[in-house]
């Protein structure tokens, strides 16, 4: 097995603890020093990781919120002058919610580097492997850390940010890229657009790596996107509000997503109780950051639903516990409809079985006081009879998989919207009817 | 195969050695180019300290702090 920093990876477990504490203990002292957000809300005298999780409370986006309303940009939420960022990010936006904003130091960012570094290596990335990240490049996050993580290890990058997706699936193939990352949202688009292209990814392009990340996906997602392009898909996931990668998908054990846990403590709590949960139960990873200087995090609760497992079920000799299957789905993301709890990654599930379907929007709509699911789906070449009878196996697999039968509606090629970045496929509609 | 996991003694004592000397030298240095340079050489060391177990007493000081560039 090889490492990016073997020393950090498989440091013995007491150790590993032991260095954890030791940096929360500094990251409090500064962050109660330097902060205002943070002297209020943490109190003195935490001595023992027993009581930094009794005396801190936990911390929600509306609380970052807040304090960027009273005091933009940043809030009162800093423990550095802002002068010392050398870039500005912000979250996506996807939730609805207005924008948390975040700044990073240089250290900060050679850090989140290093993270991206750890991830891409554990997934077979080398020195002199063409890479091509297609992504935005704007406000958000995203991949922005995977480009100087590559550029960091000597592989040779291709910003694919503001090109067309026939462009990307050009440059695929001709520069030969080996390490290709995205969403899987638009490595399904790039599957579509190589379809009509006549390019088979497999055969003609040599991509080796895949990160995908920045969405939940189903199994089924994955399983398409690697068959299609010919190449393994590792999972990895960061926050803006965190700044780092604190979790990638390991060689070893498919779905095996490891905690980079000498910058991060991951929580698992009971989503009601708040209580932690143990390993191998569902619940909500609440993140401490133990590295980042300019923003930092103590107990923010992500939403994320997560089950952990300690680093002895998986075989690569890390000795960092892992997220089995990574973010399963976001709390805040689940919807009762009709009693029945519905996810996207739900409705993607039953969608993807469907190899007519190449993109989906659904949303949640009351009618006749009745709360329903309504699919859009895209199904190039069906015509004629052809196309009621697929509306009606759809909603047939909706209700034997999920449990409600959704009103399906086929609409033109193309003309739902595509995206490079979070794509968000299931809308609420039923707080805008009654509002 | 494994590759290596952790510096030898030597070698840490001499990353960190390196690290104190462009410490010292930022904060005196003037030219702006040097100093850009000495910034994210000391960025980059202290991810590379940090990623070998290795504390710094001054974990939380930014580069250059004081120093007036």
């Amino acid at each position: 097995m090889e490492y990016w920093n073997g020393r950090a990876e498989t440091m013995p477990r007491e150790e590993l603890e032991r260095w954890q504490w030791r940096r929360l203990r500094r990251a409090l002292d500064h962050a109660r020093e330097n902060s205002p957000f943070w002297a209020e809300r943490i109190p003195d005298g935490i001595t023992s990781m027993a009581a930094y999780t009794e005396k801190v409370p936990l911390l929600y986006k509306a609380d970052l919120l807040a304090s960027q309303r009273a005091a933009p940009p940043y809030g009162t939420w800093p423990s550095l002058d802002p002068a010392y960022g050398v870039r500005h990010h912000q979250t996506s936006g996807t939730s609805g919610n207005p924008p948390v904003r975040t700044f990073d130091t240089e250290r900060d960012w050679k850090w989140i580097s290093d993270t991206f570094c750890t991830a891409l290596y554990a997934n077979g990335v080398r020195s002199q492997h063409k890479a091509l990240v297609a992504f935005g490049y704007g406000l958000f996050a995203g991949f922005w850390g995977m480009h100087y993580a590559l550029e960091r290890m000597g592989c040779t990058v291709v910003p694919a940010g503001g090109l067309d997706s026939k462009t990307v699936v050009r440059l695929l193939v001709d520069y030969q890229i080996e390490v290709l990352g995205l969403t899987p949202s638009y490595a399904m688009r790039l599957i579509e657009t190589a379809a009509e292209m006549g390019v088979d990814l497999a055969r003609d392009a040599n991509v080796k790596v895949m990160l995908a990340g920045a969405e939940p996906r189903s199994d089924f997602t994955t399983r398409t996107i690697e068959q299609a392009f010919g190449a393994r898909v590792f999972n990895a996931a960061g926050t803006t509000e965190f700044g780092a990668v604190f979790m990638f998908e390991c060689p070893t054990r498919r779905g095996a997503c490891h905690i980079n846990e000498p910058t991060v403590i991951e929580e698992v709590l009971h989503p009601e109780t708040k209580e932690p949960v143990g390993y191998g139960e569902e619940g909500v990873r609440v993140t401490t950051g133990l590295y980042r200087e300019g923003m930092q995090l103590f107990r923010h609760w992500t939403e994320d639903i997560v089950v952990k497992r300690p680093y002895t079920d998986c075989g690569c000799g890390r000795t960092w516990d892992f997220l089995d299957g990574g973010i399963l789905r976001r709390y805040d993301d689940m919807r009762k409809i009709r009693g029945v709890s519905v996810t996207p990654v739900m409705i993607e599930d039953v969608l993807r079985g469907f190899t007519e379907v190449s993109e989906f929007r659904s949303s949640i709509r009351t009618v006749r006081g009745l709360d329903t699911i309504h699919v859009q789906a895209e199904a190039s070449d069906i015509t004629g009879e052809a196309a009621p009878e697929l509306c009606a196996r759809i909603a047939e697999e909706f209700k034997r998989e999920i449990g409600i039968r959704p009103q399906v509606e086929l609409v033109l090629a193309g003309s739902l919207p595509r995206t490079k970045w979070k794509a968000a496929r299931l809308h609420d509609e039923r707080q805008l009817a009654h509002a | 195969m494994t590759n290596d996991s952790s510096l030898t003694p030597e070698q840490r004592d001499r990353l960190l050695e390196s690290y104190r000397t462009l410490v010292d030298l930022a904060g005196t240095c003037r030219v702006p180019a040097v100093f850009a340079a000495l910034r994210g050489a000391l960025a980059e060391l202290r991810v590379a300290l940090d990623g070998q177990g290795v504390e710094l007493d001054d974990y939380y000081r930014p580069v250059g702090a004081g120093a007036g560039n």
